[in-house]
């Protein structure tokens, strides 16, 4: 600025002319006192509170370095009440206030003509006399009434809880709502809600800055200057007024060069491109200085991508680099299935007394990319399906006879049966020609579905989610069935770009591994762009083979996913269901979407549609075996 | 989580040479040792929460004691080393703590804390060496226009340098 240089200028001219009066006395024809000296002096001291003042003000600014190591934040279903209310309601409606208690009075009346037996009339009936409960709170909170009729004792309960009376009610009403429909209720109750995670990659010019801060490190420093100088020269003591002249040097250093850290260069090696799942793999980073600038406050990030974890090490250097000196730093992450793109690192790079900040991305010449697939492996044990057939042989037994090896049934001789398949027994007992008939078998073509709408990108903690789960489990369902001689094909409900049309052979495996591993589509990250549902669902329909069973894998997260479902039961393929359950305990909403994935399951099983039920915690083999228990008795 | 408090080798020098300071200078005066002792707890609590507003109170009080130490006639070297050990303190902690929060308490960043801390410290012992010298040469000089003359010009100075 203009006017800090006139002042810089003139106190230098000041210093010449009292240096020079200094050596030679009476050089300045002055004679000024020591009340001159005093006004000059408390001058100081009103200028150093000033800047004391202005620095109290003053916020700084640095770069908000990205938080790498983290992975990919999955929510619970329900973490946000109100849409795990939405999805309840029929059609959609503006939101009012108090529509919180007329939607869960709908989830009630759901919940009762489900569980309860009872019509819809007679359950509303229920609702409004209160008689569907034993909880005072829940019975107040859905009975007709306009107002909150709570009665006095509960409220003055409330009065002295932490909770207010709404929530309270609300809480209740949920818990009440979960134990009719036989949904556990845990006893905690927590406010954990998953911070949304930013991805936004920082936006950077075409030499990769994003943006120059100044981070006022040293603003104020000349407050040191003012008041030492000021006190010193008032208290008369030489070493006070020393003090001040100290903090000089400071503001001029503040002052001194920048640093650009334009020429910074990085390598990123890992210990292997394709590993096995759950393998440790290292990454290795070297950060080289390729220019003329010492860098000596050099902060960085390495790109780790979004789904990996890092296990070991740091992804994060703090050091100072001196031109054309290197600096290597490593960390360790678990491989998960897919393909990771490492994005590239991070760097703030700041100048020696760290008044400048530059924000940098710094991409490695060839890009990181770490891609595992994991093997496909067969269930122990068969994967039951729907009874259908397609005209290949195959081992799924069929309810017609036909060509097979297993007894069917025998009938009257014709003229023109085989001679072998007359029954020679019976004619030698009885002196009748009959014919054996044998089961028909054919092949099922089947084809795989992954759910993976938003709603499926959840989990009850952090880690994998149903996407993940559904698709491992489809991976081994794909093993077992190819295995067991059917033709099985793999795609993605809601997104027409993943497809795999029903085959079998080395090939078609192979293929199959590729496409379960690595499309982006079944990606451990949700995919930006979204997908047109309608022309998806079209797709879909159009690339079925008519003679398909479909097998969904999906956590039953919306009514959308299970309209889709039901859509495809109905066009004539028979479905079955593999639902990983991926609720949580702990907020009513959790609570409330927890209920809404039970009703989903109720109805589709309502409608003939068998629904494998995947607890979280328990292996893929060991929910097959139990549903394969359940199909034998009905 | 990451851990974002303050990296651990910057708060262990900061307040180490806040004491270091608070120590020389209180061997000369009450005032000092007692302003210090404040300025020296303030600052610990600042680098120990990661508070930037109680680091540069803290420092600032540390400062006040350097100047109460002159008050009370101490040498000028001790006021000398007392203001750069106070300076170098806060430099010290604030970088600790915008560490802790840029890079995380877990990642090695010793390398930079350290050449940031010998940087601080040598652009102060240079003042304080320079300085001194100017001192001794003019110590007997009785003008006191130009006295005058080179206090406003610094005041001038640190005004456009803020």
């Amino acid at each position: 600025m203009n006017w800090q240089r006139a002042l810089l200028l003139t106190g230098i001219g000041l210093f010449g002319l009292g240096a020079l009066g200094l050596a030679a006395p009476g050089v300045l024809g002055l004679d000024l006192g020591q009340p001159v000296l005093a006004l000059v002096a408390v001058l100081a001291l009103v200028q150093a509170a000033r800047l004391v003042q202005s620095r109290r003000r003053l916020e700084g600014s640095e770069a908000a370095l990205p938080d790498r190591e983290e992975l990919y934040a999955v929510p619970s279903p329900g973490d946000r009440f109100r849409e795990a209310l939405s999805q309840f309601r029929r059609r959609p409606r503006a939101s009012y206030r108090g529509s919180s208690r007329a939607d869960l009075a709908a989830v009630a009346v759901a919940v009762l003509t489900r569980y309860t037996g009872c019509s819809e009339a007679e359950a509303q009936r229920r609702l409004d006399d209160g008689s569907w409960t034993d909880d005072p709170y829940a019975r107040a909170f859905l009975s007709g009434d306009h107002d909150l009729s709570v009665p006095t004792a509960l409220r003055l309960r409330t009065v002295l809880g932490r909770e207010s009376l709404y929530r309270r009610c609300l809480r209740r009403t949920v818990d009440e709502i979960a134990r009719v429909a036989g949904v556990p209720v845990g006893t905690g109750d927590s406010d954990g809600e998953a911070a949304p995670q930013s991805r936004t990659r920082p936006s950077a010019s075409a030499d990769g800055l994003v943006a120059r801060r100044e981070t006022g490190h040293w603003y104020g420093i000349s407050a040191v200057v003012l008041a030492g100088v000021g006190a010193g020269v008032l208290l008369e003591q030489p070493a006070v007024l020393l003090v001040g002249v100290v903090g000089l040097w400071y503001a001029a250093y503040a002052r001194s060069h920048d640093v650009t850290g334009a020429a910074l260069s990085v390598e990123r090696s890992l210990s292997t491109n394709r590993p096995e799942p759950g393998e440790t793999v290292t990454v290795t980073v070297t950060v080289r200085n390729d220019g003329e600038e010492l860098l000596t406050d050099l902060r960085l990030v390495d790109g780790v991508p979004d789904a990996l974890a890092v296990t070991q090490g740091s992804p994060r250097l703090g050091t100072a680099l001196r031109p054309g000196g290197a600096v290597e730093f490593s960390y360790a992450v678990t491989a998960r299935r897919g393909v990771h793109a490492f994005e590239p690192l991070v760097a703030a790079v700041r100048n020696a007394p760290g008044t400048v900040e530059h924000e940098r991305v710094v991409a490695p010449e060839r890009p990181t990319e770490l891609v595992c697939t994991p093997l496909l492996e067969a269930l122990p044990l068969p994967l039951p399906l729907r009874t259908a057939s397609t005209p290949y042989a195959g081992v799924e037994t069929t309810a017609s006879s036909g060509d097979g090896v297993e007894f069917y049934s025998t009938r009257l001789y014709r003229p023109g049966d085989a001679r072998s398949r007359i029954d020679w027994n019976r004619r030698a007992r009885t002196g009748e020609l009959s014919t054996l008939v044998f089961r028909e078998e054919r092949a099922a073509s089947v084809v795989l579905l992954v759910d993976v709408d938003e709603s499926a990108y959840v989990a009850p903690e952090s880690g994998e989610h149903a996407v993940d789960r559904s698709v491992e489990a489809a991976g081994q369902a794909f093993a077992t069935l190819e295995t067991a001689g059917h033709f099985v094909g793999v795609g993605a409900l809601g997104r027409a770009e993943c497809w795999l049309a029903p085959g079998a052979g080395e090939t078609h495996r192979a293929r199959a591994r590729e496409l379960l591993a690595t499309h982006p589509a079944l990606a451990s990250v949700p995919p930006e762009e979204p997908e047109n549902p309608l022309r998806a669902r079209r797709l879909l329909r159009s690339r079925l083979p008519a003679n398909a069973q479909v097998v969904v894998f999906s956590p039953l997260g919306r009514p959308s996913v299970v309209r889709t479902i039901r859509g495809l039961e109905a066009a004539g393929y028979p479905v079955t269901v593999v639902s990983p359950d991926p609720t949580a305990d702990g907020t009513p909403g959790r609570r409330l979407a927890r209920v809404g994935r039970r009703l989903h399951v109720t109805d589709l099983r309502g409608d003939g549609i068998p629904v494998l039920e995947w607890a979280w915690d328990e292996p893929f083999a060991t929910a097959v075996a139990a549903f394969a228990e359940q199909r034998r008795q009905p | 989580m990451i851990d974002r408090s303050p990296t651990r080798l910057a708060s262990v020098l900061a307040t180490v040479v806040a004491l270091g300071g608070v120590v020389v200078t209180g061997v000369y005066s009450w005032l000092a040792l007692a302003l210090g002792g404040v300025g020296f707890l303030v600052l610990t609590a600042g680098v120990l929460v990661g508070n930037r507003a109680g680091v540069t109170t803290g420092a600032a009080v540390l400062f006040l004691g350097v100047l109460g130490a002159g008050f009370d006639g101490a040498p000028a070297l001790v006021a000398l080393v007392g203001t750069v050990a106070a300076i170098l303190a806060w430099d010290c902690a604030t970088t600790a703590i915008s560490l802790g929060r840029q890079l995380g308490r877990d990642a090695p960043t010793g390398r930079l804390e350290l050449v940031g801390a010998a940087t601080t410290a040598a652009i102060g012992t240079g003042a304080a060496a320079v300085t001194y010298g100017l001192f001794v040469l003019v110590e007997g000089g009785e003008s006191l226009t130009a006295l005058v003359f080179l206090v406003l010009a610094v005041v001038l100075i640190a005004s456009a340098l803020r």
